[in-house]
Order: C-alpha cells, then structure tokens, then sequence
C-alpha cells in the first residue's frame, strides 16, 4: 500500500496532466453574449467532411442504404448515406441536420465537391469555413476550400505516408496517393490564426 | 450601477468586487476563463471544456439574476458544473443511440486517458472529479470548497474520501 504523500503526490501529477490538456478558453463576444468561435458543432462540421472524404476515397467502405459512424475525438458522427435518382450520393449526420455533405458521382468531370450549409453559427469561426471532399477514380485528390481569415494546415496519412498543405486561407488543392488497399487512413486539419497560433484542430482516423 | 456586493465567502476565496457592468463582465471572464476551462476539462475532457464554459458563462450572463449574484466566481463554477452534467448525460445518450445504429469504424487513438488510472478517475461522478481537482490542483480546503460549489463542508469531505479510495485502489494495484 503507497503512503497517504505518495498518493497525494500521484494525484496531484494525475491532475496537472489532465489539466494540461485542457483547451484555450473560448472566445466569447460578451457585448452580444455569443461564442465567437470553437464550438462543438463546428467541430462537426469538420469531422463529417473529413468522414466524407475518408469514403470517397474508399477508406470507409458505406453500401447504399448503409448507415456508419466515425469517431473524431470524442465526437462521434453517424453518416446516412441516400442516393438520388440522378445518382447524386448525399450524406447526412445525424448530429448535424442542418449540415448535408453532397458527393456527385465520380464518373463526373467534377471532382466530389463538398457543399454544407454550416450554421450561421459556425461561419465566423476559424475551422468552420473548411471543407473536405475526395473523389475520384485513380489518384484522389482533395478539395480544401477555406473561407476563415487563418491559415489552415491539412495533413492526410494513409498507412503512414503523409501528404501535408499549407492553404493560406483560398483554396488549397492536395494530390493524394492513389486509393486501393489502404488500411487506415487519418485526416488532420489544424486553423492557426494570423500570429501562428493554433485555434482548432480535428483529427478523425479511419481503417478497413 | 452599484458594484455587487461580496460577501464573506467571496473574502475567502480572494475574490475581488466587480461592477457587473458588460465590461466588468469581459474583465471577470478573463480572470476565470483559465480556471473554468481547466476545471471543466477535470469534468468532461478536453474536446467539450471550451463549450461547456462558454455555456455557462453565457448563460450566467445572460440571465436576470447575474446582477445580483454576489459571488460571480463561485455561480460561474457551479454553472460549468451544471452544463457538464448536461454535456454528460447528453453524450451518454447520443452515444448509446448511435453505437445501436451501426458499429464504430475508427476508435480514439492511444492517448494518456486510456491508462488505468485516468480510466479510474473518469469513473468518478463529476462531483467527485470536481472536488479532486479543487483540492489537488487549486489547492482548496473543503471549506472553500463547500463555499465556491454550494454544498456543505461534510458532503465534500464524504465525496472526497470516497474519491481517494477509488483512486487509492487502482494505484495500489499497480505497486
């Protein structure tokens, strides 16, 4: 049995490595008490592009009718997947129905595109303006389109081999390696704001 | 706008007079943001800390009675610990209705919450994890305790010792 000074000493270190992971302090706009930014359904939004784009590029296999969850952090999203007669392929979260991620058929001269209706209380925030889509037959590319006033760091791992962009704000476009065979996949996205600091990061990883 | 008045417990706990003014509002979140975020990660983690403070900050602010809250650091506490109940229950919720619907296809990536004994500490209820971050982190005897979370000196002492034989369990099974 430890002593009652080794115990304490234990938890105290116990509480300081929690506490260390604690996040920055919201920003809250306290003239018109809102969140100016990092809120969990931006977080959502982030993660459900992001899960969009591990299915488009075949890490996360989704059936027609198939339902299917992926786990970012604590967040867990629930993709429905419903296809339209015109082969239009939506999926939907189930924690977000406001946001609905549309992926257009590969075939199609258009790389998958994502299109959200992200809450009026997500734009004005860092991560928010950031989607994810990925399609394609042979190499798959991603489509990063940042509408924050950050800088938005992207970093794709399949089975270990990274594939990393530095969009400043704008439009960033990533080649990634071709799909087929992967075992897992990651997808990072970290906002800095303009002094390089970081303000959002989601990070969902995905295997077969 | 006459300055609120704090009392004895504010004393104690080293709190200073704010005049609850807008801008008195932002220079008392300044002051407690660290603190709260820090305390509601103790509660709920790291990914729903910023929400759950900024939850109960802009609910304590926005609601009437702000104004007459005579101790805004201690209702700002017990607010964020309100919302990580709510936080809580709704995750276990949401959690269970999802993983019915389809299996997970990736799970968390190894992290320091995976050990024994922070699984140990999870396991406690919010009120005990609560009060083991006020007394090893902040330093706080169950007396100041009792007077920032609003329950009596003998419930923290209960909720405290209870705590410490659960986490004192889990660490002597690893001498």
């Amino acid at each position: 049995m430890i002593t009652d000074d080794r115990f304490d000493a234990e938890i105290r270190a116990l509480t300081r490595r929690i506490v260390t992971t604690a996040p920055l302090p919201p920003d809250l706009d306290l003239d018109r008490l809102r969140i100016k930014r990092t809120s969990s359904t931006a977080r959502l939004a982030l993660a459900s592009a992001a899960a969009v784009a591990m299915i488009a590029a075949g890490s996360v296999a989704l059936r027609a009718g198939d339902d299917t969850t992926v786990q970012a952090g604590a967040d867990v999203v629930l993709l429905q997947r419903v296809e339209l007669a015109d082969g239009t392929v939506i999926l939907r979260t189930s924690r977000l129905p406001d946001l609905q991620l549309t992926v257009q058929a590969a075939s199609r001269p258009v790389f998958c595109v994502g299109s959200g209706t992200v809450p009026d209380t997500c734009v004005q925030e860092a991560t928010a303006g950031v989607e994810i889509a990925v399609a394609g037959t042979g190499p798959v590319k991603a489509l990063l389109i940042s509408t924050a006033p950050a800088t938005v760091v992207l970093e794709i791992d399949f089975d270990g081999e990274t594939v990393r962009q530095v969009p400043v704000g704008g439009l960033g476009l990533v080649a990634l390696p071709t799909k087929g065979g992967l075992a897992s996949m990651q997808v990072t996205v970290t906002a800095y704001d303009r002094d390089g600091a970081e303000i959002g990061r989601q990070s969902v990883t995905a295997s077969d | 706008m006459a300055p609120a008045t704090i009392g004895a417990i504010g004393d104690t706990l080293g709190y200073e007079a704010f005049e609850l003014t807008t801008e008195s509002n932002a220079a008392l979140y300044r002051k407690h943001a660290t603190e709260l975020t820090q305390y509601a990660t103790m509660l709920v983690g790291p990914d729903d800390a910023a929400d759950v403070v900024a939850n109960a900050v802009l609910s304590c602010m926005s609601s009437r009675s702000w104004q007459g809250v005579a101790n805004p650091r201690a209702y700002l506490f017990r607010a964020t610990q309100r919302e990580a109940h709510r936080v809580s229950r709704s995750r276990w919720r949401r959690r269970s209705a999802e993983e019915r619907a389809g299996p997970l296809s990736a799970v968390d990536p190894p992290s320091v919450r995976d050990t024994d004994i922070t699984s140990a500490l999870q396991r406690l209820s919010l009120r005990q994890r609560g009060i083991v971050y006020l007394t090893y982190w902040e330093d706080r005897s169950p007396q100041q305790i009792a007077a920032l979370l609003g329950i009596s000196e003998g419930a923290i002492k209960r909720h405290l010792a209870r705590a410490r034989a659960q986490l004192r369990e889990v660490l002597d099974d690893h001498r």
